[in-house]
């Protein structure tokens, strides 16, 4: 346990001036929140990095490289300006979002993580490169290794990575930890941004129901960390959006990129915020919008160029896409009944659709950017069950608990946010149509 | 207070509600142990000696070696391909080699003659010199 809680204060203390440089006006919530996330980010980087230049990685080196990060990145946070944004009032309500956490890491840390995808692929992956001392292209590239999925990002299996280089093996047991840690973060942001706009007792309601989605079932799989990066970055490309805010624009890119890094559905998730981003924010301002999203693209473009060099195949993408499409289209009314049969957690999504005649039509069209960029990325799902190599019914079974989960945070914070509004008859702040 | 304020007032712990998650609740107040006992890879809930037999097997091989996995015919087909990933994950450094495609389904001989060893779960029978019999099966040079 205490080299899994050493990987992630080492990760948090790394990220810790990165966040500060992104962001200078965050307060001590967001800097917490995304500090961590930060961290784990540039060591994927590195080990990433290290891995393309050949070095092995060995804990003396991995942790020279993090010190020298952690080195330049606080000269340049101590050339900035004191930081002199507020820390968030509490409120006794969050005493139930930190339970729920307490909850979580006793249910996140109960056993070696379970799941077949942790070690089929994500901690197999993980253990292989530990094992090799970085990423084992052998291995990737082996035609009898198909079944992990070569093709994903390697964010979560050299994290992992990094929390066996700190214990000096690969010892699983506490691996859940590192799940906890990027929970934790992710529901830091999310009071913190609720304090933007609401009172201390709505913005902990709202982060207490948001609590439970931010915390994945999904022990060991990336799940986890894109949740984390996905809805903080979407979430924080709102706020940029809101505010006009430079900072929030840089938070939310940087972390759309490292989502983009967990997971292809993260790559997805940047297509369809840059869409939304193009199509919802201020007409006057489309490019300037989109071209603020460069650092999320910047990030995931070194994995898309490697895994082409390495030519790791992608299921979806195999063999002939065109008739498959066709063959399940015609299949289109059974399949979206499995889907909505298949549905994880019913009720939460019911009471949303409720919730949203509760509240003003003005109040749902502030929140367009959200509700439309989770619509284009729920097309982007449930189109990828219209051309899915496997079985139908067996890939909705093994994927769509998972992947409604990953739409749920940033939908359910603007619904409650917009309840919220309208229990406090708080107008709300309209997207702006020019620059501050 | 207007209709839509309370109705929103009734919709947000409605919100709230529906997002409780009771296995985190469970971990607060219920009996953590009995839980513990359903956190277990699926392998070992159907094949209970695999993950000791694959720890003698790592014992007896070294990183490089290039081993095929072998399971009782008497054990269901789906199993094959968990069985596998699961010696992929806990043989790390040996190059794991699976006899029926996982995918498929099919027989894959080759990769039986080709492996330096053979590990047979279940069974102790074999083709080549045994390097180790023992509880849960036997691993086999070739």
């Amino acid at each position: 346990m205490t080299a899994a809680i050493v990987a992630i204060f080492i990760a948090f203390l790394v990220g810790l001036p990165i966040a500060r440089i992104v962001h200078r006006e965050a307060d001590r919530l967001e800097l917490a929140g995304t500090a961590f996330l930060h961290g784990t980010g540039a060591i994927f980087l590195l080990m990433m990095g290290l891995s393309v230049l050949g070095i092995p990685a060995s804990i003396a080196i991995v942790g020279v490289a993090l010190l020298a990060v952690f080195a330049v990145a606080t000269a340049f946070a101590m050339r900035k300006r004191p930081n002199t944004a507020k820390t968030p009032a509490l409120h006794v309500v969050d005493i139930l979002t930190v339970a729920t956490l307490a909850g979580y890491a006793l249910y996140a840390t109960l056993a070696a993580p379970w799941e077949i995808d942790f070690w089929a692929i994500w901690g197999l992956k993980g253990r292989i490169f530990h094992e090799a001392g970085g990423i084992d292209w052998r291995f990737l590239e082996s035609r009898w290794n198909v079944f992990q999925h070569s093709d994903y990002p390697l964010l979560v299996p050299l994290n992992l990575d990094f929390t066996a280089l700190v214990a000096g093996d690969w010892d699983d047991r506490w691996m859940g930890a590192i799940y906890v840690a990027w929970g934790a973060s992710l529901i830091a942001v999310i009071r913190s941004l609720a304090a933007r706009e609401a009172t201390a007792c709505f913005a902990a309601l709202v982060t207490f129901a948001i609590a439970a989605p931010c915390l994945t079932r999904f022990v060991g799989l990336a799940e986890g960390a894109l949740v984390a990066y996905g809805a903080a970055g979407v979430l924080f490309v709102r706020a940029a959006l809101r505010d006009d805010d430079a900072g929030s624009w840089r938070q939310g890119a940087l972390l759309l990129g490292f989502a983009a890094n967990c997971k292809n559905e993260g790559l997805a998730l940047l297509v369809a915020v840059t869409i939304a981003a193009a199509l919802c924010g201020p007409r006057s301002r489309i490019v300037p919008s989109v071209k603020r999203l460069w650092p999320a693209f910047a990030l995931a473009a070194p994995w898309l160029v490697l895994r082409a060099f390495h030519a790791l195949p992608t299921d979806l993408a195999g063999g002939s896409l065109f008739d498959r499409l066709s063959q399940h289209l015609a299949d289109a009314g059974a399949i979206l009944a499995l889907l909505a049969s298949r549905l994880s957690q019913p009720w939460a999504w019911i009471a949303l659709a409720v919730a949203l005649f509760a509240v003003p039509p003005a109040a749902i069209a502030r929140e367009r950017f959200v509700l439309v960029a989770m619509g284009i990325q729920l097309a982007f799902l449930v189109g990828a069950y219209f051309v899915t190599p496997f079985d139908v019914a067996w890939h909705v079974w093994a994927s769509w608990p998972r992947l409604t989960a990953q739409l749920a945070v940033p939908v359910t914070f603007v619904v409650a946010m917009a309840l919220a509004a309208t229990l406090s008859e708080s107008p709300g702040i309209p997207i702006r149509e020019s620059p501050a | 207070m207007t209709p839509r304020r309370a109705l929103a007032g009734l919709a947000l712990a409605a919100v709230v509600a529906t997002r409780v998650d009771p296995a985190y609740v469970e971990m607060l107040i219920g009996d953590r142990d009995a839980r513990a006992k359903d956190f277990v890879p699926i392998v070992d809930v159907h094949l209970p000696q695999y993950a000791r037999f694959l720890a003698e097997v790592r014992s007896r091989t070294a990183a490089g070696d290039s081993i095929a996995i072998v399971t009782p015919d008497a054990a269901p087909r789906e199993l094959y391909p968990l069985a596998y990933y699961r010696a992929s994950y806990l043989l790390p450094g040996r190059e794991v080699l699976p006899v029926i495609d996982p995918q498929g389904g099919a027989p894959i001989p080759g990769n039986r003659a080709a492996a330096r060893y053979v590990a047979v779960f279940g069974d102790s029978a074999g083709a080549g010199e045994a390097v180790w019999k023992g509880e849960g099966g036997a691993l086999y040079r070739r």
